[in-house]
This record gives structure tokens, sequence and C-alpha cells, in this order.
């Protein structure tokens, strides 16, 4: 096992040999590896959506046609009949339902990965901090944690869109992170409490380290795993959030397909046009599932990677 | 098979002095908040309280002691891992005391640290190279990364590593390669001092012997001093110039290495020596045994710290028996003091179908359960004392009992701190000698 | 009367891919009322020794050849329950860290009440619902098996016992914990402890008054003791007879007085060489290289690479016991002595 001495980065990568041992328990978890796949699936149509979708999105043609329907007109005006297949039917628009979610997959992807990448950031910063310094800047983060945490978080999310002026991608994003931001933080203090009583982190404060450096360069890698954890587990719960406020009409915007549009829209339908909720609802289902299943393969993996001594 | 050790250079006289410390102390508040306080009293845990040690350069000072002595908390503290709660710490003539932690950065790229726990004080998310070559980044030592991962790998191979090890991670080594990780850590930026926490406590004795010899050739190279803290008085002997011995929170002897192995002065330094344990039989000569338990460092005795435990304990002037004979009339002072004998418990013991027991047979069995020896030797006050103080406790007045001992039995160890010239490189403090 | 004879032991643990010897071909003996060390570092596979002959390896290691007689019966074909009723009373083990041993919810001497209710008959019921009311609302002082708990306690040095009793095992010290490890241990008078580092973990005093203290307790009990450690002095204080392990084998074997007097293994030379001395004359020794990892990958001696005697013959060959000196000294050196053809286990035979 010798090592390449042009490995220039090797001594600043922040890597670890974590890699190895966690994908092969992952893999071997056969619920965990279902997961990934949905998922992947899932991002692959949401990236390639429009080479993907069966028809462009916002075209309407025939309404509230059910699964497996035709249309049949001339929808492009260019005067020649086509006929178009309809898998998943159409909605009270006329819009092709299995475009609408295909199209509808980015923004609830988009929207989720945003959302909890901003909790993720403003999170750990204040939960690190927290942690490390202790004292009275933990007492002041930590009270507005709690503060943050009591108050309802659908009162907050409308309040910030309403503050944003309107509503908007940007504004949802900052919404429904912010209520993520207490997850990070908690979890990131705790773990930061844990771990700076370690030796390794006396060892650099004795070489001379400086604060930051200490927080960000010798506890975060170890509290990655985590972290890693927590995304996957916040990530579907977003996407629910995300649905939910286009739900109620304070979604990204009322003309950007997103699946909990199309749920809202098709309440008025239920009867006759079950389709038109039921299936973005079981995408939001299917979705959640896989994002839950793939994070407790994760957790399961960190844990024994973490636990494992070699014991002789 | 067998390597040499490095020779050891004696401490010249004139040398300068690397680090002092004057009446070091550093306590911890257990309980916090002012209810806390209110209720449970003493609870400051007085781990170091008053240290004086004086390191030259080059020099090998060892601080022995048992878990409890707060040796641990001196090495932190003596590097400002802890904040001092009192005293000072000179080094090279600047007072680091009261310096933040930006202000003491310069001084630690002089002054490094190896830990106990060899797998612990390192950082598992990274692999050796970067643990080793991260001090070296710290203090800008090396124009680029290149160069610090070079000599990285040269330490790596001075602590008897090989460049294989450079890319593994902590745990995919063995203790004994953890511990000399961490030794090229320290080493990276050449310290004047060095501070070895227990280093080798948590390895093999084949290991152990590597590292003792490792840290004692690089030391030497380096004309590094070092501050090596022990819990084993034998581990210190192939390695340490002078010795200090640690007894909650105060050094109660210090002395050259040889001087202390071959006349050890303090009596708890003759009963550190006499319980390690030695494969020839020759070796071997009567265990001293020491009373009681070690006090807690939140409430240490008063005057001379040891004296509860003390084989040599000293009886007043006017003690008509043997010192053996007092020392055991102070035992029985201690356990009735710590509440240790539950009159009611005895009773039930003594009690066989359910007939009521003897008030003075109660007594009787008290007093022998407290006092260690033979009765009938002892001279006539004390004899009263003893008996006098156990009828109080079956009688239930626990206070009288503990005023009656406290007041009777005496020893100038409990009511003076032995003077000691604290300047002096080699001192023993017990009153047997001051 | 042999105790204890282990007889060509193998035990193994399938890692991924390729197979840890463990314990290899291991053999020892015990007699009644004898105190025997072990002597081994890391990697010795002392613990999984201990733990091979309470039948309690860890998954998923196991034995695979070799036999375990305790009184003549062999334990490798008992069942399980059949083993449960061997432990704590017949064999005790006493391990390294008290207070990972000790319940930390029941008294001290509750927990050693209880030892004594389940493996010996004072007439106590020993089911749940009784167990159940004896820890929820604390244990009768006058029962019996109290008593006897407290004389326990006692008898391992532990002071004030009527009291000590009814703390818990945070608010004693290492040494009084270590010590009502021994009490509950001894409490059903087994014939054989087997102690895993009883002391490592204590102050060198207390380690002192301990080690004084269990030996005359095992001649108070006629206990035999298994003394498993890798501090050469604390066997030397001890033991009569000495086991040195190395990667799994037993290197050297010998009496007490000769092991340290003449050793003749590399191995023990070694260690002792590498035991810091009091005296300040002699040079502190050291044993150049690594206790070897794969050791299912080599074929000869497995300490030649590290061992300054060794030559091509070592590296090839793996050397049975040698009997080296009065008919009970032996030593696994190529180097040494005179092949045995038996393997030789029965000392007292």
């Amino acid at each position: 096992m010798s090592s390449s001495t042009d490995s220039l980065d090797a001594a600043d990568r922040q890597q670890r040999d974590w890699f190895g041992p966690v994908m092969d328990t992952v893999l071997s978890d056969k619920r965990a590896v279902v997961g990934a796949a949905v998922i992947g699936s899932i991002i692959v149509l949401a990236v390639f959506a429009p080479y993907l979708a069966p028809t462009e999105p916002q075209t309407t043609y025939d309404l509230l046609e059910p699964p497996n329907s035709h249309s049949e007109g001339d929808f492009d005006l260019d005067g020649t009949t086509e006929e178009i297949w309809h898998p998943l039917g159409t909605d009270s628009q006329g819009k092709d339902i299995l475009t609408e979610l295909i199209y509808g997959a980015r923004i609830s992807l988009l929207v989720a990965f945003a959302t909890v990448g901003f909790a993720l950031l403003v999170g750990t910063t204040i939960g690190m901090l927290a942690g490390y310094y202790r004292g009275w800047i933990d007492s002041l983060l930590m009270r507005y944690i709690d503060l943050q945490w009591a108050f309802p978080e659908i009162v907050l999310a409308v309040a910030i869109i309403a503050v944003a002026g309107g509503i908007g991608v940007v504004p949802v994003i900052i919404a429904i992170g912010f209520g993520f931001v207490d997850d990070f933080a908690r979890l990131v203090r705790s773990e930061v409490l844990k771990t700076r009583e370690e030796a390794y982190v006396t060892a650099a404060r004795a070489v001379g380290m400086r604060p930051r450096r200490v927080m960000f360069r010798e506890i975060l890698p170890n509290v990655t795993g985590t972290i890693l954890v927590q995304i996957t587990l916040l990530i579907p719960i977003a996407i629910l959030w995300e649905a939910g406020l286009s739900f109620i009409g304070m979604g990204v915007s009322p003309s950007t397909p997103t699946w909990g549009l199309l749920l809202a829209d098709g309440r008025q339908f239920l009867h006759e046009a079950w389709w038109i909720s039921v299936l973005p609802g079981l995408a939001i289902l299917v979705t959640v599932l896989s994002f839950t299943l793939f994070g407790e393969g994760l957790r399961e993996a960190f844990d024994v990677s973490e636990r494992e001594v070699h014991d002789r | 098979m067998t390597e040499t050790i490095g020779s050891r250079t004696a401490p010249a006289d004139d040398q300068t002095s690397l680090v002092e410390v004057r009446n070091l102390k550093k306590h911890f508040q257990t309980t916090s908040g002012p209810l806390g306080r209110l209720f449970d009293g003493s609870d400051v845990v007085r781990a170091v309280d008053g240290v004086d040690l004086t390191i030259t350069e080059g020099e090998t000072v060892a601080v022995v002691g048992e878990s409890g002595c707060g040796k641990s908390t001196l090495a932190k503290t003596l590097l400002k891992l802890h904040q001092p709660t009192h005293g000072s710490i000179t080094y090279r003539g600047t007072d680091l005391t009261d310096l933040s932690h930006s202000e003491m950065r310069p001084f630690r790229r002089e002054m490094q640290i190896i830990f106990q726990d060899p797998l612990g004080s390192l950082n598992p998310s990274k692999t050796v190279g970067q643990i080793v070559a991260t001090p070296m980044d710290v203090h800008g030592i090396g124009a680029d990364s290149t160069i610090r991962q070079e000599r990285a790998k040269e330490l790596l191979k001075r602590v008897g590593l090989s460049v294989e090890h450079f890319d593994r991670t902590p745990e995919q080594l063995s203790g004994g390669q953890q511990q000399r990780v961490g030794i090229a850590r320290a080493l990276s930026v050449e310290p004047d001092f060095l501070v070895a926490d227990e280093p080798t406590s948590a390895l093999d004795v084949s290991v152990q012997a590597k590292v003792l010899k490792r840290l004692d050739t690089l030391t030497n190279e380096h004309g590094a001093a070092m501050l090596f803290i022990a819990h084993d008085l034998s581990t210190v002997r192939h390695i340490a110039d002078r010795v200090a011995v640690m007894y909650l929170g105060r050094i109660v002897e210090c002395a050259a290495v040889d001087e202390l192995f071959d006349s050890p002065q303090h009596p708890y330094t003759k009963a550190l020596l006499s319980a390690v344990p030695r494969i020839d039989p020759d070796d071997r000569a009567e265990r001293i045994r020491l009373h009681g338990q070690v006090p807690s460092p939140m409430n240490p005795p008063a005057g001379c710290r040891f004296h509860t435990r003390c084989q040599e304990l000293i009886p007043p002037t006017e003690w008509k028996g043997t010192q053996e004979q007092f020392r055991m009339v102070f035992t029985f002072q201690q356990k009735v003091l710590s509440g240790i004998i539950d009159v009611e418990a005895v009773r039930t013991e003594l009690q066989e179908d359910s007939k009521e027991v003897h008030p003075s047979a109660l007594v009787d069995t008290v007093v022998n359960r407290l006092f260690p020896g033979n009765l009938a030797d002892l001279p006539s006050d004390a004899h009263n004392t003893l008996y006098s103080a156990a009828q109080y406790l079956v009688d239930g007045d626990v206070d009288a009992a503990k005023g009656l001992v406290r007041e009777e039995i005496r020893t100038p160890c409990e009511q003076n701190v032995p003077d000691v010239e604290s300047q002096s490189s080699c001192f023993v403090r017990c009153h047997r000698y001051d | 009367m042999t105790l204890l004879e282990v007889e060509n032991l193998h035990t193994e643990f399938p890692m991924d891919g390729y197979t840890i010897p463990a314990l290899n071909d291991v053999s020892l003996s015990v007699s009644s009322g004898e105190i025997v060390g072990v002597v081994g570092e890391s990697g010795s596979g002392k613990t999984v020794l201990a733990e091979s002959v309470m039948g309690i390896v860890e998954e998923p290691g196991r034995v695979t050849d070799g036999e375990i007689r305790f009184k003549g019966e062999s334990l490798l074909s008992k069942t399980e329950s059949e083993l449960q009723s061997v432990r704590g009373s017949a064999i005790s083990l006493v391990f390294q860290d008290p207070m990972n041993s000790l319940n930390p919810t029941i008294t001290v001497g509750e927990q050693v009440a209880e030892t004594i209710r389940l493996h010996q008959d004072v007439g106590e019921s020993v089911s749940l619902g009784a167990e159940f009311k004896r820890k929820l609302f604390g244990a009768t002082k006058h029962s019996e098996s109290w008593k006897q708990s407290i004389e326990m306690l006692e008898t391992v040095g532990i002071p004030e016992p009527a009291s000590r009793a009814s703390s818990y095992p945070h608010e004693f010290s290492g040494g009084m914990r270590q010590r009502a490890l021994i009490a509950i241990a001894l409490s059903c008078e087994p014939d054989l402890l087997i102690a895993d580092e009883p002391t490592t973990a204590l102050d060198v005093t207390t380690q002192a008054k301990l080690l004084d203290e269990l030996e005359a307790l095992a001649k108070a009990f006629d206990t035999a003791v298994m003394l498993i450690t890798h501090d050469l002095a604390v066997v030397a204080e001890i033991c009569e007879f000495v086991y040195v392990m190395y990667a799994g084998e037993v290197v050297e074997r010998a009496k007490t007085e000769r092991l340290f007097g003449q050793p003749q293994h590399p191995y023990t030379v070694g260690l002792l060489d590498s035991v810091p001395k009091l005296d300040g004359l002699t040079e502190l020794g050291a044993i150049p290289g690594d206790v070897p990892e794969r050791t299912d990958q080599i074929g000869g001696c497995l300490f030649a690479p590290r061992c300054p005697e060794a030559t091509q013959e070592c590296q090839e060959n793996r050397p049975s016991d040698r009997n080296v000196g009065d008919g009970e000294h032996s030593a696994a050196c190529l180097k040494r002595g005179k092949s045995q053809s038996v393997d030789m286990v029965n000392k007292h035979d």
C-alpha cells in the first residue's frame, strides 16, 4: 500500500477513507439500494425533463382525460391532426400529467435541496459556534433556536414569504429553510459538544490552531456522517413542505408546475378525475419513501463504521 | 536484541531555567449556579493546589503520582490548555499566565504535548501524513505543502514508522504506532519543551519500552526539555533526570532520579516504591501499607495532606505509646470522622435469636471494628478515648464522638503545613524533615 | 488434581476472505488450588483463551479444534444451558474494568447476594417476581443471602461491609469495585477463578494490596486462579506457574522462579528486558518490530521476524514445544532443547 508522492492534495484534502466501508454497508442493505435507485431515477428524470417528457410543458390538450387515453386534434396549429397519448391523463386545463409531474420534479427537488442546503449552512454555523465556544454565545444562540423551534413553522413560513414581498423560489426556500435551521443547529451543537472533549481537539488547540480552523477543519469532518444522515432525512420533509405551501397557494408560483400545485388543482375534481391529485400524491409518497429508506441505510452505515474497532 | 539508551546528560548547576512554575493552582467548580453552591458547600475540586516546579533546558523532569493527584491537570495547565486559577507560569522569562489564546500562539510552537490515549489524540478523519503535517502548517514551517509532506515523512521515519504509514488512518495502526504518530506530530515544530502525559500507560510492556527509548533519544537529539507524567515509578527511572512525586495537588518530594530511588525521603514516595511489583524476589521488601482511602481533592486534609494515610505519622510530644500505636489510634479517629461505621448494622449482626444486644458488647465490637490493633497495650488515656467515643456512637451521639476524637487525638502533622524551600530543585514536604 | 485441561485448542475468527487463528494449538493446565499466570501482550490471544474456556467467544469467532476439560468433563461438548450452570459456580470470571461489569442501578451488596441466591441453596426464591420485589423495595437485611453477602464483602477486604453493602458501584473507588467483583466471583466458591487483567486499571498501591489479598483468598477458599495479564511483575509476585503467549500460541511455560530466572524463549527474554527496572543499573531493552497481524500467512515461527537468533530454518518451520529443563519447562523454539513428540500438558500426572 505505497503512497504516491505526487498526490499533492493529500495533505490538504479533508476526505478520509470512510467512503469505502460506508458504501459497502449501504450497498448490502437492500432497502437503501432501492431507495437510492429510485432517487437516482427521479433526479435523472428531473434533469433530463425536456428529453424524457412526452409533451411540452404547459401545453394543453383535451381536458380531464383519464390515464392511458388519447387526445386528438390539431394542438400545434400546423394544420394536421395529431394523436397524443396521455399515459397518466390530463388535468383540468388539459395539461399532460406525466409531463407536469416530470417538470414538477425539478421544482420539488430544487427547492428541497436548496432549502436543506440553506438550513445546513446556517444551522451548522450556529451549532458549531454554540458548541465550541459554549458560555454566553451558546446561551444566546440556543435561546434563538429555542424561540424559532417553538414558533409554529407554517406561520413562520407565511410570515417570511409575506416579508419577502410575495411568492417565488427564493422566498419559499428561505421560508422552509428557516424551519430546518434548528434541526441542524441542535444536531451539530450536540456533536460538537461531544467531540470537543476528544483528545485530538485538545491536541489541535495545543498546537496553537486558531478556533475557526479547529472548528471547521478538525471537528467538522468528524460530524459529517451525522449531518449527511440528517440531510437525507430532511429532504423528503422539505418536499412535503413545498407541496404543502403550493397547496395553500403560497408555493413557488401559480404557473410553475409543482407537485403541490397539481395536488391542489385536482382537489375540486376528485370525483370525476381522481388522477389529477392522486398521481402527484403518489409521486410525493414514492420520493419521500426512497429518501427515507436511503437515509436509514446511511445511518446504519455510519453507525457501523464509526463504531468499528479492530479488537484483538 | 537490547538497544542501548542514548546517554542522558546530567543538568549542570547553572543551566538556564526554561519553565518556571510558582504556586500554580487549578481548581474546578463542580456544581454550577448559586443554588448548588448554597447547598453543596465545598464543591471545588482542587486538582492542582500550589505547585512549584522549575525545568531547565534539556532536562527531563518526571511527575509521578496516582490517579486523582492532579498530574494530568498540571500538565495541561502548564501549557495553558486550562486557565490557571492562581500562580504563575514563566517560559524563558515571559509570564504566560494571563496571555490569551492568540497571544500564546507563538509560544505553542516551542511547547508541545503528547497524550495518554494514543488513538484518541489523533483525528480519525485524517491520515497520518495530514496529522503530522498540520502543526507545521499552522506555524508556517516549510514553504509549501510539498515540503511539509516531505518533512512529515522524515519525521515518521525518525519515530520508527515507515513512509507506508503516511496515508493510513489512525484506526489502521496499532497502539504503539499511534503513539509514535503523536510523537512525530509533537516534534514536527521542533519544540524546546515537551509535555508527555502518561504516553506509555496504555501500551504493552514491550511497546512501552520502545516508545520510552525513542522519546529519550529524540528529546536528547533535539535538546528539548521534557515533563514526563507517569503513574508508575518504574517507567521513569530510565528516562528522567529529576523526579517529583505528587499527591493531592501538591508535590511532596522532588529529587534527582538516583537519589529518589535509592534513598527516598517522603513516606509517600517510600510507599509508592514499595508497592511496585518486582520480578526478582530478592528485590522485594516489606510492603508498606497505606491507611484509609485517598481523600477527595474537594476536601483535602488540613496540614500535611498525606498525614491521614501516612505510616510515619508523628505522634504528639505527650504520647506515651509507640509510633505504630499512635498510627492505629489515628486510624480509629479517621474512621469515626468518616462515619464509616453503621452501629445499627453491627447491632443487627450481633443480634441472634432476637435477643437484645448488651450495650457493652456492642461498644466492644465497635471499638474492635475501628481499631486495627491490639487494644491491651495502649496507654490508658488513649484506651479511654476509644471506648468513650464508641459509647457515644452507640448512644447515637455522632457529633460528640467526632468532637471527642478530634480533641483527644492530635498530631503535629495535621496542625501545620510542612515548610519547604520552594525555590530549590530538590525538596521534601514532610514534618520529619523540616 | 488437574482441574482444567486445555489441549491443542484452536480458536478462529473468520474475516473478509481470510481467517485469523486467534489461538493456535494452545495447551495448558491448572491444578486445584494453584495460581497460574498467563502472560501476553495485545494480540497474544490471552483474552480469547479465557473466553474459549468459558464458552463466551464473540461471534464470528469460534473454537474449531482441540479439547477443554474441566474436572474431567469436556466443556466444548456441553450445551449452553449446561455451561450456564458451570459459569459462576464452578468457574468464575473477573474482568478488567469493574465499572462495566457491575450494574450501576443495584447496590453492591445486592449484586453479591443475587449471585449467592442463584448458585447456592439458601432457601430463597429466585423467581422473577421475588427478584423484582427485591430490586424495587430493597432486600431484607435479615435474609440469609444478604448476611452471606456482607461476609463475602468483608472477606475481600471492604471496610465496614455492613454499611458499604448498601452503596452503589459509583460510590466505590476503583479498588473497591474490583474487590466487589472478586466477591461476586468467589461467592459461589468456584473451583477456578479466571481473572483477566484484574489490577491493570488500578493504582500501584491499590494493586499491591489487592494482589496480596487475592493470593490469600485463593488459598483460603482453595480456589485455583488463572491470572491473565501483560504485567510480568504481577505474575512474578503471586503465580506459581506461568504460560507466556505470543500471537495466539504458548511460547514458553515454566514454574515462576525458573521462567524469570532462566527464560528460554527469545520472546520471553525480550519481554523481561523490556520491563522497566527500578535499580537504575540495567538498560531498558526492546523487541524490534511489531506483533504480526496476518498470522495465517506466516509459515514458520511467528516470532522469527523479530528474533535476533532466527535462522532460515526458523522462517520455514513452526516450532513445537521443546523440553528445556526440569520436565515442566518448555519453550517453542527450534534453537532450544529437544523436541517433544507428545504434546506436553499434564505436568502433574
